[in-house]
C-alpha cells in the first residue's frame, strides 16, 4: 500500500511538472478553488429557497442520491476502469503497481464535469436536509456515500475490464448490459420506477443525513459507519480486482491489429480520400468505436424507455453532441498519429486535412445525435407540436455545429499525442478532457435550453430562427480554426505534437 | 547546372533552443549524401525542414529550382520523405497509405508500381493490415516504400536502416541506387556509418545543427575513418 501511494505521488508530481506554463498551473488551481467556492455557495443556498421548492428538493433527495450512484458506476465503465494519471503506454517499462493505477483512477474521478455537478447537487441537498441542525454530521454521511459509490464504481469497472479480456466474458458483459437496460426500461414503463426508488438504499442514506442534522446519533452513526466500512471494503476489493484485470491475458488485442481489412476503392478527390482515411481511423479505434456506439444508442434507449416528454427531447442532442465531441473531436489531428509527419510532406492544400477532420467530426456527432433523437422520441407521449419538432431538429444541428466548432478550436490550439490502440485509450489527458467537456457541454446545454424555451411559444419558426445565429457563429469559428491551421508554424506544432508528443 | 537540393543558412529554433544553426548543403542530380552526426545534431530536424514539414526560422531551401518559401506544394511534389520514427497513420493499411499518396500526388497507373515496391520490401502479404500492428522494421520498410513510391527528384531517408533486417536493407540500398540512376538526389540520415558508406558517395557531418565536415563516404570507413568521424563529432 505504501509503495503504491509513493508511486502515485511520483506520478502526480510528474503530471504537475508536465503542466509547463504558469498559466496552466494557475488555471488548474483556479478550477479547484472554483469548485470549492461553488460548494460553499450551494451549501448556503438553502436559506434562499421558498418552502415549496425546499420541500420538493427534499422529496427528490433519495432519487438524486440514486442518480449519483448510477453516474458513479457508468463513468468509470465508459473510461474502461477510470482515468489514468499517465497514459499506460508511457509507463510500460516501469513497475507501476495495479494498486497505483486503481488509486490514480479514484483520485481523478472528480475530473468529470457531470460528477462535479452531481456532487454540488448532493452538497446542496445535504444542506437542505440539515437546515436547522448539524450540517457537519450530514455532510460526513454524504461524503462517505460519495466515496463508497465512487470506489465501488471503479471496482465494478475494473471487474468488467477483466471480464472483457475473453470472448466469453465480453458476451457475458453484453448480455448483462442488455438485460439491465431492458429491466430498467420495463420497470420505468410499467410504473415500477417509483417502487424501485422507494426501496432504494439511498432512502436510508438521506434518512441518515437528516438524522445527523437532527442529532439522532444512533441512526446517523450506524449508516455512516456502514458506508465507511463498505468504502474500505470496496477499496481493498477494487485494488485486487484491478490487479486481476490487468494480469488477465486477453484474446483480442493482438488479432485486432493483425487481421486484414477489406480493400476499398480509391476515392474521386483528395478530400474524399482524406475523409475515408479519417473515417477508418475512427471506426478502427476500439475506444472510439465503442464510445460512439454507446453514445448513439444508450441515451436514445434510456429516453425511449423512460418515455421522455417531447419538451425534454430538445436538450438530448446537446448532451449527446458534447459526449460525441469528446470521443476524438477535441484532439482531431491525433487520428493521424505519427503519420501526420508523412502526410505533411505530401503535396496538398493543408487545409484539406483540417477540412477532412471537421467533416468526419461533424458526421460522427450528427449521426450520434440523430440516432439518439430518433430512438429517444419513439416512445415520447402524445404527438409533438410543430414547434417541438423544429426545436429538436434545430437543437441537433446547432449542437453539432457548436461541438464541431469547439472541437476544432481545441484541436488546433491544444493538440495532444494519443495512440488510441487499446479500448481504454483516451484522446487527451484526464485534466484536458475535463476542461474540454465543460467547453463543449456548456454551449450545447445553453443552445438546448434556449431552443426549448423557443418551442414554448408554440410558433414553429422561433427555434430555427434562434438557432441560425448560433450556427453562423459556429461556422465562423470553424473558419477561424481552418485559417489557424493554414499557418505553417501552427501546423508544424500540431504535427510534431500528435506525431511524437 | 541547378542542384536538385540547395539549402542556405537554414536555422530552426524551438523557443530558446537552436536545433539547426546555419545549415548549408548543395546536392546535385544523381548524387547521394549521408547526413551523419551524434544524437541531437539536428539531422532529423534538418530533414523535416527539407521535406517541407517544418518551416525554417531563417534561411531558404530550393528543390529542383523551386523555392520552398514560395511554392511549398511544388517542393513537396518533388520530394519523397521517410521520417525518422513512425511516419505511418496507425489505423490505415499500407495500401491505403499508397492510395492516399497517389491521390494527393495526382499519380495515375500507380498500382503496378505500388505492388512491385510492396513485393520488393516483403510487405505484399501485409498490404491490407493496419500499420499499428507492424513491427518497427516493417514500419521502416513501408516508410521507405512511401518515400520512393512516386520516384521523387529528391529522396530524403531519415534512419531508413534502423531495425531493418538484411533483406530490407538490401531493398533500401537498391531503391537508393535506382533513384540515383534516374537522376534523383538522395540524402540519407543514419547512425549506421557502414550502411551510410554503402548507400552514399559523400558524407556530411553535422554538429550543433551545422555542417562541421564533409568527405567522400569511403573515407569514413575502417579504423582511420572511424577515428576521423569521432574527431569531427566530439
Amino acid at each position: 500500500m505504501t509503495g503504491s501511494l509513493a508511486q502515485l505521488g511520483a506520478l502526480l508530481a510528474l503530471r504537475w511538472q508536465m503542466a509547463r506554463t504558469p498559466g496552466l498551473r494557475l488555471a488548474i488551481v483556479l478550477a479547484a478553488l472554483t469548485v470549492l467556492w461553488l460548494l460553499h455557495l450551494v451549501v448556503g443556498s438553502g436559506d434562499l429557497l421558498d418552502a415549496p421548492t425546499l420541500a420538493t428538493a427534499i422529496d427528490i433527495a433519495p432519487a438524486t442520491f440514486f442518480g449519483f450512484g448510477v453516474l458513479a458506476v457508468i463513468a468509470p465503465l465508459t473510461a474502461g476502469g477510470g482515468n489514468e494519471v499517465v497514459p499506460p503506454d508511457q509507463l510500460a517499462v516501469y513497475p507501476v503497481r495495479p494498486t497505483t493505477q486503481f488509486f490514480g483512477g479514484l483520485l481523478l474521478a472528480p475530473l468529470n464535469l457531470v460528477w462535479v455537478v452531481q456532487l454540488l447537487v448532493l452538497a446542496g441537498l445535504t444542506s437542505y436536509l440539515t437546515l436547522d441542525g448539524s450540517l457537519l454530521r450530514g455532510a460526513l454521511t454524504t461524503l462517505t456515500y460519495v466515496l463508497c459509490l465512487t470506489i465501488s464504481g471503479q471496482m465494478l469497472a475494473w471487474f468488467v475490464v477483466g471480464l472483457r479480456q475473453t470472448q466469453r466474458g465480453r458476451r457475458t458483459v453484453s448480455a448483462a448490459g442488455i438485460a439491465l437496460l431492458l429491466t430498467s426500461i420495463v420497470a420505468v414503463r410499467s410504473g415500477h420506477g417509483n417502487v424501485v426508488l422507494d426501496r432504494s438504499p439511498t432512502r436510508s442514506v438521506t434518512a441518515a443525513v437528516i438524522a445527523g442534522g437532527d442529532g439522532h446519533l444512533a441512526r446517523w452513526g450506524t449508516t455512516t459507519v456502514l458506508l465507511l466500512l463498505l468504502a474500505a471494503a470496496a477499496t481493498v476489493l477494487g485494488a485486487r480486482t484491478c490487479a486481476w484485470a490487468l494480469r488477465r491475458p486477453g484474446d483480442l488485442g493482438l488479432n485486432r491489429h493483425t487481421d486484414p481489412v477489406r480493400r476499398r476503392d480509391a476515392k474521386s478527390s483528395a478530400l474524399r480520400e482524406l475523409v475515408a482515411t479519417d473515417r477508418a481511423s475512427v471506426w478502427r479505434a476500439p475506444a472510439l468505436r465503442r464510445g460512439g456506439l454507446v453514445l448513439a444508442i444508450l441515451p436514445g434507449l434510456i429516453a425511449a424507455g423512460a418515455a421522455v416528454p417531447w419538451d425534454s427531447m430538445i436538450v438530448l442532442p446537446g448532451l449527446v453532441a458534447a459526449g460525441a465531441g469528446l470521443l476524438f473531436g477535441v484532439n482531431a489531428f491525433c487520428l493521424d498519429g505519427s503519420g501526420a509527419v508523412w502526410l505533411a510532406s505530401l503535396p496538398h492544400d493543408p487545409r484539406l486535412v483540417a477540412r477532412a477532420k471537421a467533416i468526419v467530426l461533424a458526421e460522427t456527432v450528427l449521426a450520434a445525435v440523430a440516432v439518439a433523437a430518433v430512438a429517444g422520441s419513439l416512445r415520447s407521449p402524445g404527438a409533438p407540436t410543430a414547434a417541438q419538432l423544429t426545436a429538436i431538429a434545430a437543437s441537433g444541428i446547432t449542437c453539432t455545429a457548436l461541438v464541431v466548432a469547439g472541437g476544432l478550436k481545441m484541436s488546433t490550439k491544444r493538440p495532444h499525442r494519443a495512440d488510441l490502440r487499446g479500448p481504454r485509450d483516451a484522446v487527451a489527458p484526464p485534466g484536458a478532457l475535463a476542461i474540454a467537456s465543460a467547453r463543449l457541454a456548456l454551449p450545447a446545454a445553453f443552445a438546448g435550453l434556449l431552443l426549448g424555451s423557443a418551442s414554448q411559444t408554440g410558433a414553429w419558426w422561433w427555434p430555427p430562427l434562434l438557432a441560425l445565429p448560433l450556427v453562423l457563429l459556429a461556422v465562423l469559428s470553424v473558419l477561424r480554426s481552418l485559417r489557424r491551421y493554414d499557418d505553417p508554424f501552427v501546423r508544424a506544432r500540431i504535427v510534431q505534437t500528435v506525431a511524437s508528443g | 547546372m541547378t542542384p536538385v537540393l540547395l539549402a542556405q543558412g537554414l536555422v530552426v529554433d524551438f523557443g530558446a533552443v537552436r536545433a539547426v544553426g546555419g545549415f548549408d548543403l548543395s546536392v546535385g542530380a544523381g548524387a547521394s549524401v549521408a547526413l551523419v552526426g551524434r544524437n541531437g545534431a539536428g539531422k532529423s530536424t534538418t530533414m523535416r525542414v527539407l521535406a517541407g514539414v517544418l518551416p525554417p526560422s531563417a534561411g531558404h531551401v530550393q528543390v529542383v529550382g523551386i523555392d520552398a518559401a514560395h511554392d511549398p506544394a511544388g517542393v513537396r511534389a518533388a520530394v519523397g520523405y521517410c521520417p525518422d520514427v513512425g511516419g505511418l497513420i496507425p489505423r490505415a493499411t499500407p495500401w491505403e497509405h499508397l492510395q492516399l499518396a497517389a491521390r494527393l500526388r495526382g499519380m495515375r497507373d500507380w498500382r503496378h508500381r505500388a505492388e512491385d515496391l510492396l513485393e520488393r520490401f516483403d510487405l505484399h502479404n501485409a498490404a491490407d493490415r493496419v500499420t499499428s500492428g507492424f513491427s518497427h522494421g516493417m514500419s521502416r520498410r513501408l516508410s521507405v516504400v512511401l518515400a520512393a513510391f512516386h520516384q521523387p527528384r529528391l529522396l530524403l531517408l531519415d534512419e531508413p536502416f534502423d531495425g531493418v533486417d538484411p533483406l530490407g536493407v538490401d531493398a533500401t540500398l537498391e531503391v537508393v541506387r535506382q533513384a540515383r540512376e534516374q537522376g534523383a538526389a538522395v540524402l540519407v540520415s543514419t547512425h549506421l556509418l557502414e550502411l551510410a558508406v554503402q548507400a552514399c558517395q559523400e558524407a556530411v557531418v553535422l554538429k550543433g545543427g551545422r555542417v562541421v565536415g564533409a568527405a567522400p563516404a569511403a573515407e569514413l570507413t575502417g579504423r582511420d575513418g572511424d577515428a576521423k568521424y569521432r574527431a569531427l563529432i566530439s
